[in-house]
């Protein structure tokens, strides 16, 4: 009793010669199918080598094409030449040219000597799973495929498309459930004899070439029919990327290989030089299989796909440019507008009570203090002012990203920098708290008292918060607003609420407020803009809803 | 119909880039062909240099680690012994010329030449003698993988953004050593990027220069996007060193509905000691980008190369460091 080997070869002829002499080297019988595409002076070079192999045999050359039917006729082919070359043969394993052993091959042949009637083959009934990645799923088999993909490829999506809006389903042949599954399978001589010998063969033959991809449903329908002990498993170890494509493994991957659960990989690149001497290395030894190591290897290929298909939020990028509209910033990140214009020492007692770092003139129109502020921003995005102003959403989600990880934390001027203020409210990551009329305390310590000139200012200023405001409501940002009222008669509870918003765990502390700054006088001097006819809050009163909606 | 008028004049652009080119054939003169034989998958790489006898034994050490099989280079006038050391390479092609560099759109029109002569259907790398190529398992997969990859998935572009390294503190780098052993400090976090629409490339600006050079005018620093690995086609041109080319689908190397393409870095080793020296010539010569702006910038501040060094600078460590902080991305590549 020996084991068996079916190769379906398209390429790298030379490298193939090193898997067949090593499969050779450990007592195997190997029937190969060599794609007649590969050229005839390759094709000769491999032949001299494989003839000098007993337990070799070559099958008749076929054109194959991905995708079709000539695909698993190159495999009866081959099959043929194994059953009837080598009777002693028990169990048949289909590979590529490509795959290699992932553990010893020693291990192999015992783990098959040990199940001598066991069919390993993935078979799993369509319609049940998801199993395909991208494409046609039970379509591959109740629709007609008679163009070619690869080089009709707009005729082929024509087609499927009209035979659905004609509702075609093709009934399989009686007798069989659709199965489908990995392509690579490991078959008992009795199984595959009577696949082949089954009188009904002509019949799923004709259905089957007018399928698409046969090679992963034919023998997977078949085997269900005529297997005595059948495992839905693969011995091989296939992946298909994101694009549909089998997942390629290279040298770096050489660590995790021997812990992946299967006896085969596919496919390894043909310059990973170090997987083929070490992998077809007759005195292999491995290590036994590590759970965790495949749980390892399987995340990394996870980690890839995931940046290929969803990216990392809020990162802009060579690779990446989302929409300017649908930029996210990376973290949540809080934005406080109005407060250091009414609190003494705010930022020392922002950073004493939270632990945060605050930045407060991180969008500073003066030169000096961003200057100051500017070093101790990550990634050296300091800079000057003026290139933080060449481009202030990109300067703000780089910000956002380099301090991803600790609770961003910086002011706006309310009123100013309009540009941002819509960016930022657009953004469901960013939390503004937004003290209305802090203007009018600039007014108030300047003791402007010229009618004229603070009509123009007033109604400037309000102007300039409206717009800030119904920006900030209408978009997705979390936004809370507080009257300058509010914040002058009951700091604590403003400040508590804010300390509760950045760090929950320390709330409820009996803790002291940062001083007030000096507002002796400030009723008087509302009272004299009120008698000099500027109503400087009556919009506000006329638009409550503002005051009301936004904070959750 | 305004598409196809656009369609049209990206098109007549296209031809006029191409005119170009051919016209700036006759300033390069063939000092000698390579004598390896050239395989129909091999990777061949594009350079324009002049004075750079320094830097070339360990730049061509790295790409041929990489797995690139023939150098094709342009000597613009060397004469630091460049030339010699050039001709002793059995894998290299070299022409040589003392035309102006500004004249042939600072050698992007050679290059197209020496492109469309040899590069139609192979993998092209186009960098200049500063720049190493780092990507995504660079240091276990050369090239070659990447580029089958690439062309497994329908790709035939590849970007990697230009990082400028630099020294703590300034030092020699020997010859034939490794440059990012002196220049191991990078900006990992203050490049902004913008999208333009004409050609839909991307323009990528931040960086130690922009900081130091263009604090006051940031819009005139230099752009460091690049895309410096393309599988050439005969129609194909660069129009603007290896930052934009044509037709215009090549720059689109970005995702923009969410997820992230494979792109790699160029790492720059421009700033070794002999900057300072090299930017006083090059100012001389004035045949650089925008009347040498750059070089002027570094002329006038002398002290820059000392004080490129902040506490918020990142030490570099391989590439998934860089992966890491977002300035190359996997794209899927397991």
């Amino acid at each position: 009793m020996s084991i068996g080997f079916v190769l379906l070869v398209h390429e790298n002829l030379d490298r193939v010669a090193q898997l067949v002499a090593a499969l050779h080297r450990m007592g195997c019988k190997l029937a190969i199918h060599v794609d007649a595409k590969v050229p005839e002076s390759e094709y000769m070079a491999f032949r001299q080598v494989v003839d000098g192999l007993e337990s070799v045999v070559l099958a008749p050359r076929l054109h194959c094409e991905w995708g079709r039917f000539s695909l698993v006729e190159a495999q009866f082919r081959a099959v043929e030449c194994l059953l009837a070359g080598f009777p002693c043969v028990s169990h048949i394993t289909l590979l590529s040219g490509s795959c290699l052993p992932s553990r010893p091959l020693g291990e192999f042949i015992t783990f098959l000597q040990q199940n001598p009637d066991t069919d390993y083959i993935e078979s799993v009934r369509v319609g049940d799973k998801t199993w395909i990645k991208g494409g046609l799923e039970s379509e591959r088999l109740s629709l007609y495929f008679p163009f070619s993909f690869v080089r009709n490829r707009r005729i082929f999506d024509l087609f499927v498309e009209l035979q659905r809006k004609l509702g075609i389903k093709r009934k399989m042949p009686s007798g069989l459930t659709p199965h489908i599954g990995s392509q690579w399978w490991t078959l008992t001589r009795a199984t595959l004899s009577a696949i082949l010998k089954d009188p009904q063969r002509p019949v799923y033959d004709r259905y089957f070439k007018k399928c698409w991809i046969p090679d992963e449903s034919y023998f997977q329908t078949l085997a269900r029919k005529h297997s005595q002990n059948l495992k839905s498993r693969s011995l091989t170890f296939t992946r298909f990327d994101f694009r549909g494509k089998p997942m390629m493994f290279y040298d770096d991957h050489l660590r995790f290989i021997e812990h992946i659960d299967s006896y085969f990989i596919r496919k390894t690149w043909c310059g990973a030089k170090a997987l083929y001497t070490t992998l077809l290395d007759p005195d292999r030894q491995a290590a036994r299989r590590n759970p965790d190591m495949e749980t390892a290897f399987l995340a990394t290929i996870e980690k890839a796909e995931n940046r290929r298909i969803k990216g990392r939020q809020g990162l802009v990028m060579q690779g990446q440019v989302p929409r300017l509209t649908e930029q996210v910033a990376a973290a949540p990140y809080t934005v406080l507008s109005g407060f250091d214009h009414v609190f003494q020492d705010f930022p020392d007692w922002i950073k004493q009570e939270t632990g945060l770092e605050y930045f407060q003139h991180l969008f500073s129109r003066q030169r000096k203090p961003y200057q100051e502020l500017a070093p101790r921003l990550k990634g050296n995005l300091g800079g000057s002012p003026r290139l933080r102003n060449h481009n202030p959403e990109g300067f703000l989600l780089n910000f956002i990203w380099n301090q991803r990880d600790d609770d961003p934390l910086f002011a706006l001027d309310p009123g100013k920098n309009q540009r941002l203020a819509r960016f930022i409210a657009r953004d469901p990551k960013a939390r503004v708290f937004f003290i209305r009329s802090v203007w009018l305390l600039r007014l108030f310590r300047n003791n402007e008292r010229d009618i004229q000139a603070l009509q123009s200012k007033i109604s400037l200023r309000l102007r300039q918060e409206q717009a800030q405001l119904s920006a900030l409501l209408s978009g997705n940002a979390k936004v809370k607003i507080i009257s300058l009222n509010e914040i002058l008669s009951q700091p604590g509870a403003v400040l508590e609420e804010l300390v509760f918003e950045l760090r929950p765990s320390l709330a409820q502390k009996n803790r002291d407020l940062p001083v007030l700054l000096p507002r002796e006088g400030l009723e008087e001097y509302i009272e004299f803009l009120r008698d000099a006819g500027l109503n400087w809050h009556r919009e506000a009163e006329n638009s409550p809803d503002i005051v009301e909606n936004s904070y959750e | 119909m305004k598409n196809l008028m656009r369609h049209y004049r990206l098109r007549l652009l296209r031809k006029k880039w191409q005119i170009r080119t051919l016209l700036r054939r006759k300033d390069l003169r063939l000092v000698q062909h390579s004598a390896v034989s050239r395989t129909p998958n091999g990777i061949f790489l594009f350079s324009t240099l002049r004075n750079e006898n320094e830097r070339l034994p360990y730049f061509l050490e790295y790409y041929r680690k990489l797995g690139v099989e023939q150098f094709f280079i342009v000597d613009n006038g060397s004469t630091d012994g460049s030339h010699e050391y050039l001709k002793s390479q059995p894998d290299v092609s070299l022409w040589y010329t003392q035309a102006s560099y500004k004249r042939a759109r600072f050698g992007v029109l050679w290059i197209n030449g020496l492109l469309n002569a040899f590069g139609h259907g192979h993998w092209c790398l186009v960098v200049d003698v500063d720049e190493l190529l780092v990507y995504p398992h660079h240091k276990t997969r050369p090239l070659p993988a990447l580029t089958q990859w690439l062309e497994a998935g329908k790709i035939s572009t590849f970007s990697a953004m230009l990082l400028d390294m630099y020294a703590k503190t300034p030092k020699p780098c020997p010859r034939g050593t490794d440059p990012l052993k002196v220049l191991n400090y990078f900006d990992s976090g203050n490049y902004t990027l913008r999208r333009n629409t004409r050609f839909t490339e991307l323009w990528i600006q931040g960086g130690p220069r922009q900081r130091l050079f263009f604090a006051n005018r940031p819009a005139k620093a230099p752009a460091l996007n690049k895309i410096p690995l393309i599988k050439w086609r005969k129609h194909f041109v660069y129009i603007s060193s290896t930052h934009v080319l044509l037709p215009r689908g090549l720059n689109q190397t970005y995702e923009r509905g969410g997820g992230e393409r494979i792109c790699g870095a160029l790492l720059h080793t421009k700033f070794l000691p002999d900057m300072a020296s090299r930017a006083q010539e090059e100012l001389i010569r004035g045949q650089h980008y925008n009347n040498s702006a750059e070089y002027r910038a570094y002329s006038e501040n002398k002290n820059a190369l000392a004080e490129i060094w902040t506490p918020q600078s990142t030490r570099f460590e391989d590439w998934q460091q860089l992966e890491r902080l977002g300035l190359i991305s996997l794209g899927g590549w397991a």
